[in-house]
Order: structure tokens, then sequence, then C-alpha cells
């Protein structure tokens, strides 16, 4: 009764109820899938307010300093302002090595949850319209988290982190005709240089998140703003949304994966060691770290650094440094071509028609298989980040392993790509729900289709008249409810 | 005998209409998903269960099925009978310990509960 009695003297003053009631009561589409994104969200509130307290101790400064805290091997030791208090802060402050680590571990969390929820959306078709802004949106997250997280594990100034720095700074230094002036105006001159670690750290803790917050709110509010899309399933059409309502059984659900993220953090910062800087040493020029491996999210670039051969062409004159194809081409590219696949796929589709029932994998086979080849293509790469890890249980050398990786980087993905392609023809011609239940007809079909076929034309191609006609805009879906249960 | 798929549309007491789709499934259960908002007329209940599902055609029924506990106990009603028994208790407390600060609370609940009642009847 009390809550009530100030419910309502707050909303004679500021009058919120009506769109608060709107927005209780709206409907989303109920899938485990679609909880990706709110792992990811939530993950970003725990580095919000971890990095917070981490701001308090950690001190960005290059100025070298006498290490007198309490790890004994370093006492004495002349080293930076920033890798002495991140020591002190993992040694000396009350519960900092558990928020560090947690603030590591949910940087990673973030990451591979952004990951699995752009894959998601892209196997689902998700992207199509009227979703095309909020993909690239979504891109553009994957492209700050990349940044926020190399920003912030370089800021230590650890061997470790300073080893990354320096990949950095020849990858910098290989883009053709501008590289030297581009790695002396993000160093602030030579490397190391004393401006690097202050640039950073207002890269970390303002820029980058500010920018992500915005992003991410943006990323949101489009959802709302178009819709969510759903699965196909009885009683869902185009022109409608079935899902339980916002209150209670979305924000009670949403609530739960908040507590879980930050719970599992938590965990993890508390008992799974992650970056001990103290035992990596600080950063000294003429020191190196082996084995050495950058966070998982930017493995991939590392790999394909390993793996790349010692080829220097000259074009137009000037020599193409090694690192400039696979490190900055090939992440280039990969992000190119994820901001354009939805319209390269309009073009190759011509499917203009907006969509709210979302695709199975198995609806477009030839985006499953160009996903699945891209996915292995980049597990594969990661793979190759650790290499000389490999080399140490496995015993094989390690240019054997690099041999074995050159030829399977290119070729297993094409493989894995036409089963996958197959697969998905064999599943959606022979109506199986299941893998499992698919028969050795369905699975024979779908292979002489392929044989048979060389393009793939969209199943229901738009007709002229859709493509004149005005797209049916979200707000036009008619909202239907369903009680609140588990998760489908 | 009645459609594997339907949409039905009704009128509530309060005068809003309301519809929902109806699937029966083979094992004789049945999927019922109802319209998010009451409508004012018929005709915007028709119009919207046109829009979720245009490939059926609604069909107006006298049958109320949604929201059948809200009646039973409504908001108003929980607030009058929740005002009634705080007045009955700060009563009972302001009888047993007769002072100033019992009496005033119990005299500002009674107030209270004859003025909720007098707003809601």
């Amino acid at each position: 009764m009390i809550t009530r009695w100030v419910v309502r003297r707050l909303d004679d003053r500021l009058g919120v109820s009506p769109a608060l009631r709107t927005g209780m009561n709206r409907v989303f589409p109920d899938h485990w899938s679609f909880l990706l994104g709110e792992v990811a969200t939530y993950a970003f509130v725990y580095l919000l307010l971890s990095g917070t307290f981490l701001t308090f101790f950690f001190d960005p400064s290059t100025v070298k300093t006498v290490y007198e805290g309490g790890y004994r091997p370093l006492h004495g030791a002349e080293v930076s302002a920033a890798y002495a208090s991140t020591v002190q802060l993992s040694w000396d402050v009350r519960f900092g090595l558990v928020v560090r680590q947690s603030h590591h571990w949910a940087a990673l969390l973030f990451a591979g949850a952004v990951v699995v929820h752009l894959a998601r959306v892209f196997f689902t078709g998700a992207f199509r319209r009227p979703r095309g802004v909020n993909w690239a949106v979504g891109v553009t997250l994957l492209l700050f988290t990349v940044v926020a997280g190399f920003t912030g594990y370089s800021l230590p100034d650890d061997l470790l982190s300073a080893m990354g720095l320096h990949v950095a700074n020849s990858v910098l230094l290989s883009i053709p005709v501008i590289g030297t002036w581009l790695a002396f105006l993000v160093f602030g001159g030579e490397f190391p240089g004393a401006a690097i670690s202050q640039r950073m750290y207002i890269a970390h803790v303002l820029l980058v998140p500010g920018l992500m917050a915005a992003l991410i709110v943006l990323h949101g509010w489009l959802v709302v703003r178009r819709r969510h899309g759903q699965f196909p399933g009885l009683g869902r059409t185009e022109t409608n949304v079935v899902g339980p309502r916002l209150w209670p059984a979305r924000a009670v659900r949403s609530l739960g994966i908040l507590f879980a993220v930050i719970a599992l953090c938590l965990l993890l910062g508390g008992l799974v060691q992650i970056n001990p800087v103290w035992l990596w040493g600080p950063y000294e020029p003429g020191a190196a770290l082996g084995p050495a491996q950058p966070d998982w999210y930017l493995g991939w670039v590392d790999g394909a650094l390993r793996l790349y051969p010692g080829w220097e062409p000259i074009l137009f004159g000037y020599r193409l440094p090694n690192m400039f194809v696979p490190s900055v081409l090939l992440p280039g590219g990969t992000f190119l071509a994820l901001y354009l696949w939805p319209v390269l796929e309009r073009l190759w589709t011509h499917d203009r028609r907006p969509h709210h029932l979302l695709d199975r994998p198995r609806d477009h086979p030839v985006r499953t298989g160009i996903g699945v080849m891209a996915l292995t293509f980049y597990a594969l790469l990661l793979t190759s980040w650790s290499l000389d890890v490999i080399s140490r249980y496995t015993g094989i050398p390690v240019f054997t392993l690099v041999g074995v990786f050159r030829v399977g980087v290119l070729t297993v993905p094409l493989l894995t790509g036409a089963i996958a392609l197959v697969l998905a023809r064999g599943l959606r011609d022979s109506g199986a729900d299941r893998l499992s239940e698919m028969s050795w007809s369905g699975l024979r079909a779908g292979w002489r289709r392929r044989r048979e076929e060389d393009t793939e034309v969209p199943t229901e191609p738009a007709p002229v008249a859709d493509l004149e006609q005005p797209p049916a805009m979200p707000e036009d879906l008619e909202p239907v409810r369903v009680e609140p249960g588990p998760v489908p | 005998m009645t459609e594997p798929e339907r949409v039905e549309v009704w009128e509530e007491p309060g005068g809003s209409w309301c519809w929902r789709y109806v699937a029966e499934l083979e094992e004789g259960e049945s999927v019922e998903l109802v319209g998010n908002r009451a409508e004012e007329s018929e005709a915007d209940a028709l119009a919207a269960a046109r829009r979720a599902y245009p490939h059926l055609r609604p069909h107006r029924t006298g049958e109320r099925t949604v929201d059948e506990g809200h009646a039973q106990s409504s908001p108003t009603g929980r607030r009058r009978a929740g005002a009634v028994v705080v007045a009955l208790v700060a009563v009972l407390v302001a009888v047993g310990r007769p002072r100033w600060w019992t009496a005033l609370p119990a005299a500002a609940a009674v107030q209270f509960a004859v003025h909720r009642i007098r707003r809601t009847s």
C-alpha cells in the first residue's frame, strides 16, 4: 500500500505511467538464442562496474618508480608506475585481484557473446530488411570490442602486453605509404614512446566504452523500434509478433541473466587465474616472452601472422611488407564482408522484402555453407595462434605444424562449407526435423541437387509489384501474447 | 466441427473487445494466443485480428475466456479490502493500547478506508 502511494505520488509529478505501462506490456518473441545479446549487454555492464573500481587504483603513467608492494620477488625493481600499480592492485588491494581478473574474464565473455550472437543473427537471416542498420551497429560493436580489449590488456605495461604493442606498431608500419606516419601519429613518436600509455588509457576507460554504450543503447532501441524477429511456428506470421510480455516474464528472466553473468565473472575471477603480470615481469625493450598469445578475439589475426609465408611483393614500386596481408588486409576484409553481407545477399537473392520470420539455417543452404566455411577458417586461424603451445605438448616441430595449418586453413573450410551446404539442402528437401532423422535418400537428394544446380534460386522470389510497394513497417505488426513459461 | 485454426473476437463485460488465435492440435490439445491489447470497438478488434492472421477469417463469439481471474479479484476490490484490513488492525491496536500514538493512526486508517470505499463503490 505504501509502495502504491509512493508510486502514485511520483507518477503525479513525473507522468511516466502511460509510457511505462506500454513498455511493460510490450511482447517480445522468445527463444533461448535471443538471450545471447542480453548476456553480452550484462557482461558489458559488469565491465563498466569492475572497470570503475580498477580506475581507483590504476596509474597509467610510464614514469619509472621503485616497486615496494607485497610481491617480494619484485621488491626494489625499477618499473613503470602502470606496472607497479597493476601488481599492487593484484597483491595489496583488498578484492583487487578478484576484480581485475573478473574484469578480464568479463571482456572475454563479452566478446564471445557478441560473436555467438552475431552468428545467430547471420544463420537465421535476422540481418535482412528492416534490420540492416542494426546489423551494421552490431558489427561496429564487435569492432569496438576488439579495440577495447586490446587497449585494456595493453595497459599494465608488462612484458606480454608490450610485445602486443610491438606487434601493433609493426602492423601500422606495414601499411604502404602512410604506415610510418600513422605509427608516429598513434604512438606519438618512436616506439614505445611516452604518450601511448595515456592515450590507450583514455581510449580504454572513456572513448571506446562511451561509444560502445551509445551503440548498445542504439542497438536496443532499434530492436524495440524495428521489432525482434521470431522463429516460424504455430500462430506466427510475417504480420504479427508472438511472445510473452516484457513484464513480468522477460524482465524477471533478464534480471536472472544479469545476476548469472555477474556471478560467472566473479567466480572465474576468484578461481581461475588470468594474466598474472607479476610472472611476466615489466616491459624491457630487449626481452621477449614465449609462448605468448593475445586474447582470443585477436588470436585469429595472430594465427594468420604465424601462418602467412614470407612473401613481400613489390606493387606500384612499393614493397608490400610481410605483415600487411594477414594483419591489415585480412581483418579489414573480414569486417568489410560483415558490413556488406546484407547487401551482397540481397543482390544475390533479389529478395528485398522485409522479413519478420527468421530462417532456420537449412532454409538458406548457401548462406549456411558460407557461414560454416567462414567459421572453420577463423577457427583454424585461432588454433594457429597457439602452434607453439601445441608443439610443446605434442612434440611435433612448429614448422611441421605451420605447414599443415597453411594447407588446412585453405582446404578444410571448403570441405566443411560443402558438407554444411549438402546437409542443409538435404534437411530442407526431406523435411526431417533433425539431422538424426534424415534418411540417406534425403542426403543423396541434397548432394544431387548440389551437382545439378550451380546457383541457388530463392525459394520465393519477390513479385515485381512488391518491390514498388513500401515494406510493411514493424509498427504494423500485431502483438500477440503468450503466457509466461519456460524458454523455448 | 471446429476448424484446426481459427480467430475469435468477443466483447468483454467492460465494453472492450478482444481477440484470440486458436489452433487445435492432433492430440486433442490446443494452442491459444491472445491479442496483446483490448480494442475499443469490434471493428478495431477485427482489424487487429486480420492484421495478425491475414489468412484466417475472424469469428465473433460470446465466450469470455481471457482475464477471468480479473473479475474475481480486481485491483480495485483488492485495494478496498486492503484498506479495510489495515483500518481494522489499527482500531484493534488502538483499543488494546489506548494512547494518542495508536488512536491517531487508527482514526487516519479508518478515514482512509471510508474514503476508499466511497470512491470505488
